[in-house]
Parts: C-alpha cells; structure tokens; sequence
C-alpha cells in the first residue's frame, strides 16, 4: 500500500513537471541565425496598428513587428526594452532613459521625439486611438535630450510600466503614419522589432522577414529567424494535420483534443503552461436572483470545475479562483477554487429563501466548447435545484450585452490583460466601460475601493497586500462564477526553440532554429 | 434588340430593389458596428468620432443616396474592419472563388451530364439505379465532412494536395490549381448529382422522340446519336441549371472556403455579416446579383439562339 502510494506521488510529481517549467530541456542551448517559422492559427488581423488594434490576438503579429518601452520577463515581470532603464525621482514622475542607436525599420531614428510622438498621437482623440485610456492620466510628456524622457502623471499610477509592456508602449515609426496615413495598419506597419512586415493579406497569411538592423542584433541577439509566416486557417481542426505534415511549424492554439497526437508524434514537442484566460459565468448582481450573495455563492458549490476541466480541455485546465490565474506572481496563494458541493448549494439557497431551488437565465455564443461547458454545468447544477434557462446567441450579441450589462448570467471567456488591475478595473468598477453598470451593488463597492487603492499605492509589497485582500474578497463574495483556466497548448516541429510567456501571447523575436 | 433592351431595363430595376432590400436589411439587424470595432475600450466620444468618420450619424436616405451615387463612380467605400476599399478588397477574394466555381463547375458537368446520359439510357438498369442513389449521396453529403474527408485521405495519407491554403495564380498555376482541386471536388460533389439527374430527365425525354429513332434507322452509330442529336436537346436544361448554379456556387462557397482555408468571397463575406461590416455586405449582394441576372440573361439569349421558337416569339 505504501509503495503504490510513493508511486502516486512520484507519478503526479512528474507528471507535473511540463505544467510546471515552460522552458524546454536544452535551454543551455546557443542559438543559431537562420530558417523560417510557418505558424497557424485561426486569429485575423484586426490591425496592423497598436492605436487601432481591439483584439487580444493581435499581439501574435505586433510583438514581431514593434519593440515596447518596457518589455516584460516570461514571467510577467518588467525587464529594459526601448527604455534601458527608468527611474522614479517621485511618484508621480517616470524618466526614461531609451537604448542607443536603434532605428525604425524604415531607417528613421528612434528617439525621446519618436516617443512623445506615439504618446501624444494615442492621447490624441482625433486618432481615435482604442489605447487612449492608457494615457488619461498622463499629465505632461517632456523631451529631456534624444535619449531621455519624462512623463508627469495627474496622479500616480502603479501599472504603467506594465500598459507600457503592451500596445500602448509599442514605437511606431511617425514617418511612416505620416506617409501611409489611411493605410497603415493594415498594407503597412513600421516598428523597431525584430520582423518587417513583407505583406498582409487579410484573413490568408502575413509574411514578414528579419530586420537586419535591430538593436538587439548588433550584439550578436535576435531576431534569429529569416522569415516568419503566419497562416490563418478558420478550422483548427487542420492545423495539427498541417504540423504533421510538415506544412506548418508552430501551432499556436492546440484543441485538446489533439493534445495526445501531438505527444506521440517524434517530430513535435507540445508546449503547455497553465493560461491566463479563464472560462467564466458573468454573474449579474443588481438582477434577480443574484442580489442575494448566498445564491451567487450557492452558484460556485454547485460546479465541480475538476469535472469541467476534465471534459471540455481533457484535463489540460486548472479551477479558477478569480480571474488572475495562479501561475501569476500576485496570485493569492491561500485562496483555493469552491469545492464541489452540492448539498451545500442547496443550504445556501434555502437560507437565501429559495428552498425549492431556483431557475437563473443564461446567455452564451454557439461555440462547441461553450456549448459542451453549458451542458455539463446544467447537468451539475441541477442537483443543487438550480435551473438554468437558456440563449443562445451570436457572438456579437454576447459582447455587447456584456458592455452594457444587459444580462443576469453569462458564459464567456476572459482573456487575460497585461496587467492584473487592469483586469480588475474592467470587470469589478463601476466607470468601467465593460459593463460596469452591474458593478453598482453593494457587496461590490469594498472591492471597487480595494481596486482604487492599488492604483494609488506605488509600493509593490502593498500593492501584492491588496491584490491578494481584493481576490479573497471577489472569491467570498462570488462576485462571479469562474470556472478554469485552459492551459496555453503550442505544437511546434521539434528543432524549433520557443520561451513561453505566462499570458499566453507569442514573442517569436527570440525564437530559432536548432540545426 | 428590343428583346435585350427589355432584359436589360429589368435587370437595372431588380438591382435597385435588391440595393434597397439589403440595405435595410444590414440595419435592422442588430449590432452596432462601431461598438464591435471597439470592443470594451469604446468610450462615448470615441463612439461618436468614429461614428461621425465614417458618416454613420446621417439619416438612412441621405446615406442610401451617397452610397448610389459613389457606387455609379465604382467607389463602395471602405470597410469598417479593414479600412481598405471595398472594392479592390472584393477584387483579392474574387480570384480564388472564381478559379474554384470554375473548376467545380467543369467537374460537375463532365461527370454530372455523363452520369446522366448512361443513366438515362439504360434507364431500369442497374447504371440508372446507381447513378439516382449517387446523386441522392452527393446532395445530402454535408459539405464540411466532406471536405474533411478528402483532406485527410488525398492531402494527409496519399500527399498529394496541400492541406491549407491558397496559392495564388500570379505566384504559380500549377500550385493555385493544386490548392483548388478539394475544395472544387467538394463543391462538385453536391452539383454533379443535380445536374447528372436534370441531364437524366431531359434525355429520357428526347431519347423517346421520333427523330431519333429516324437517326437511328438511318444507321447512324449509338454514339453519335446519344452525343450528336440527344445531348444537344438536353443541354437547353443543363444550361438553365447550371445557370442557377452559379448562384449558388457563390454562396456555397462559404463552408468550403473556411474548410479549405481559402481566402474567397464566400468567407469574406460570411465575416462581414458577423462585424456588421455592411459596406461590404451590400457591395457583395449587389455584385452577385448582378452576377447571377447577367447568367439569366445569357441563358435566355442562348435559349433564343438555340431554339428558333423562342426567337422568332412562335409557338409550336
């Protein structure tokens, strides 16, 4: 008995191991210059222009074209980018010192001008830039010498360096904004990352080539591959077929239940980590039933997320708590995901007033897997004495209704943004443009006071203190029904070296190829 | 002439009716466009400015007109998702659903009207029972298992077609056609069964009419009887079919096209609809169907030149 059990323990433990670490085995490997990457997946280009870019995907191709001012580590932390170092003389001021000589891919310099430029034009409404809000509260951006800037902001603002790791500190060449105007971001994208954009053929395929002039290049760096294709293909039932067929090279998104060819396959390697979205249940408080928080909370035990995962990702899924995932550094370790447990629910609901049971409407887009998730949650709640009435609608319909809070509970999937308050900021305050209307209840207006103070606090080990305060209450209070995190699943051919990410978005500047 | 002038005033008044309809259509539909375009970081003035940019703040009538009047100086505006032209854009997609309807297209007719005519002529046998049972497969085969299907079996185990993708004609023929010929085969599967059953009927028809027995006792061989004489008839019906095939072949092309990874007008389309992206829903409704009054006519013009009957407006 005791030696199966040491067994268990071993097997679990190694069967671990590739949840656990990212980084394949030969990571002490020197990277060689040379071949081209072929990478599918189903996301469209939204645009080419970080100003005009809505779709969390875009990054697949932006992090190729643009270097940010702030880069971040694989594991979420920020690292030198454009800007080699930053310091902070007082709260509300942020000195940027920028790396030398780098240039556009159109030959123009970069410099403190070129920055002020890409702040202004997204602070700008005439550019009806979708990152202005990044920049609401910037105060004043002053041009120190052609390597310096200084930003003042109106109040300070503990995330910036995090937005500025995102779209909103991408580096657009002004030049070529000026020169393409209409065009750019969708014929044309000009930025100081390591691939130039070749061609954009809308929903086919985008081509780009190394930029032999990068920064990071002239030290012997990236880029390292001469060319990057990317193939969008709708079906993805295909795209493992295509790795297998030596018709692809990186398959960003791996459906599930694809996982185990893609394991027994000698030619490629699967990359996992746990991911940044999550699957969840928006739970609209201010409408009946879920004023009441013990009903909400007779929702999260009536789910058995371990089951979940097992179903619609194949087991390759973690329960969630909140939003913010637990391979995330501010994850509230204390906190665990609401067991399953239905007797329970069924008390919650008699205290509440509901002793016999309660029927909740629910909205949800056709897609298989949130088709297959509502099944498998109506059947488990349903034993609670729970009933959910059903619509199906389509996916525009889904996002709309959630900006505008016109819902009681919705099935939908989060994400994932670059920075955690931001995530909070969105879901949990009452200005937020993300339906922010159902955030004005009550058992909702401690956590909106907990999300205002980690914006105002600069100090990082506070800021973790509240973060992890503002979970625990988001979880008690089940502000929300969350349900998994679906782990981040790459193919790639196996001579393909890749870092993973821990918000799941590709970086291929520093990705090779091992002869 | 008058017979074409006639044609042609009610082709240019169908197309304003269907201008209109799809037009109005576009805005009962639900969904706002620009709120899709940006997604959670729309704000209300931002709302308003792009609103404003992209003229969607004027009345519908005076936006009808516009359009009417910018689509006369082939300008269809741009479209809300791309910021391209319409229509150039509609130009990029054009290729690939054309060289696959083609393709489709040839298939089906060999292989439909020479189901059809083995059909009809040993009509009762067994070659007639196994054509109708094919024909009855080939439409109730759905078209993306079926394409998976030949997928996995000609492009993953036998190789030799690609997967995924398109290449282009400029870039290569040879590799364009290869990257065509699944999904052709796929669309023709559900167009050969009409047309081999049209084809059927048709010559069943003409094969029992006296002039061909007069051929025949004439000592001409069976071929050309069958080909020569019969055929010709029945190829008034097949051309009537396949002109409304091509409207379909259009818009069939949609599940193809996604399948396949085809970069057409079909999923262009198809994409527009679920952005609310109507520039480019309108300008594709109205080009099919100018496309498919254009086909009508023709045929109407090739049943005149065919039939002296229909010329000559008699009645036998």
């Amino acid at each position: 008995m005791r030696r199966f059990t040491t067994l268990a323990m071993l097997m679990t433990a190694i069967l671990c191991i590739p949840a656990v670490s990212s980084r394949p085995a030969h990571a002490a490997e020197t990277p060689v210059y040379g071949g081209t990457v072929r990478v599918v997946s189903y996301w469209k280009v939204r645009s080419l222009d970080p100003a005009k870019s809505t779709s969390g995907y875009d990054h697949n191709y932006l992090f190729s074209l643009y270097d940010t001012l702030v880069d971040l580590t694989p594991d979420l932390k920020p690292a030198p980018g454009l800007a080699k170092r930053w310091e902070t003389p007082d709260p509300r001021t942020v000195i940027f010192h920028l790396q030398e000589n780098v240039t556009f891919q159109d030959g123009t310099p970069f410099n403190a001008d070129a920055v002020k430029w890409n702040f202004e034009r997204h602070m700008n409404p005439a550019t009806a830039s979708v990152q202005r809000s990044d920049f609401v509260n910037v105060e004043r951006i002053d041009v120190l010498d052609p390597r310096t800037v200084k930003l003042v902001l109106k109040t300070p603002a503990s995330q910036l360096l995090l937005l500025l790791a995102d779209r909103g500190g991408m580096m657009v060449s002004p030049a070529a904004v000026q020169k393409h105007g209409k065009d750019y971001g969708t014929k044309y994208a000009v930025g100081t990352g390591p691939y130039r954009l070749i061609s954009n053929r809308p929903d086919e395929k985008v081509e780009m080539e190394a930029y032999p002039g990068h920064w990071r290049k002239k030290n012997g760096g990236p880029p390292f591959l001469d060319r990057l294709t990317y193939f969008i293909v709708p079906d993805d039932a295909t795209h493992v077929l295509m790795a297998e067929n030596n018709q692809a090279d990186f398959v960003f998104a791996v459906p599930a239940q694809d996982v185990d060819r893609v394991k027994k396959n000698a030619d490629l390697t699967l990359l996992r980590m746990v991911g940044a979205r999550t699957r969840t249940i928006g739970l609209n408080a201010t409408r009946e039933p879920l004023t009441k928080r013990k009903v909400r909370q007779a929702l999260n035990y009536a789910v058995d997320r371990k089951a979940l995962a097992q179903v619609i990702d194949f087991g390759y899924a973690v329960p969630a708590v909140t939003y913010i995932p637990p391979s995330h550094p501010v994850f509230n370790k204390a906190l665990a995901p609401y067991p399953y447990d239905p007797a329970k629910a069924r008390q919650l609901l008699r205290e509440a007033g509901y002793p016999d049971g309660v029927t909740v409407p629910i909205a949800l887009h056709n897609a298989p897997d949130r088709l297959q998730t509502i099944q498998a949650v109506e059947a488990m709640m349903k034993k609670a004495g729970i009933s959910l009435d059903k619509a199906v609608i389509e996916p525009v319909r889904v996002s709309q209704r959630m900006v505008s809070a016109d819902y009681t509970m919705m099935l939908t999937e989060w994400a994932g943004r670059a920075s955690p308050l931001l995530t909070l900021q969105l879901n949990f305050t009452p200005e937020s443009g993300y339906g922010g209307a159902r955030n004005t209840h009550d058992d909702a207006k401690d956590v909106d006071k907990l999300i205002k103070a980690i914006d105002a606090t600069p100090s990082p080990r506070e800021q973790e203190k509240l973060f992890h305060e503002v979970q625990k209450l988001i979880a008690d209070r089940a502000l929300d029904l969350h349900l998994t995190h679906p782990d981040i699943l790459h193919a790639v051919r196996k001579n393909v070296r890749y870092t993973m990410y821990g918000d799941g978005k590709l970086r291929l500047g520093h990705a090779w190829i091992a002869k | 002439m008058p017979f074409l002038v006639r044609r042609l005033a009610s082709t240019i008044v169908m197309l304003g009716i269907v201008s209109v309809m799809v037009f109005s259509l576009m805005l009962l539909m639900p969904g706002d466009p620009v709120k899709l375009m940006l997604g959670e970081a729309t704000t209300p003035e931002l709302e308003a400015q792009v609103r404003q940019d992209l003229g969607l703040d004027l009345p519908i009538h005076v936006r009808y007109v516009r359009w009417i009047r910018d689509a006369l100086h082939w300008n269809f505006g741009r479209s809300i998702r791309t910021q391209e032209y319409v229509a150039s854009e509609a130009w990029l997609h054009v290729g690939p659903t054309f060289e696959i309807g083609v393709l489709a297209l040839g298939m089906s007719l060999v292989f439909g009207m020479t189901l059809g005519c083995v059909a009809a002529y040993r009509r009762g046998s067994l070659w007639d029972s196994g054509a109708t049972i094919g024909a009855v497969v080939g439409v109730c085969v759905p078209h993306f298992w079926l394409g998976m299907l030949l997928i996995l079996f000609f492009g993953a185990q036998l190789g030799w077609f690609p997967i995924q993708g398109w290449v282009r004609w400029e870039e290569s023929p040879v590799g364009s056609l290869k990257t065509a010929f699944l999904p052709a085969l796929t669309l023709a599967m559900g167009l050969t069964a009409e047309t081999a059953r049209m084809t059927r009927s048709a010559m069943v028809e003409v094969l029992n009419e006296d002039y061909i027995r007069t051929a025949r006792s004439k000592g001409l061989s069976e071929f050309l009887v069958v080909t020569k004489h019969a055929l010709r008839q029945a190829l008034v019906i097949t051309a009537t079919t396949v002109g409304l095939q091509i409207g379909r072949l259009i818009g069939g092309a949609v599940l193809t096209e996604t399948i396949f990874a085809v970069p057409g007008l079909g999923r262009w389309v198809a994409e527009a609809v679920f952005f609310r992206d109507f520039l480019v829903v309108q300008f594709a409704v109205v080009m099919t169907a100018m496309v498919v009054l254009a086909v009508n006519m023709l045929t109407d013009l090739l049943y005149a030149l065919v039939d002296p009957r229909i010329r000559y407006g008699t009645t036998s």
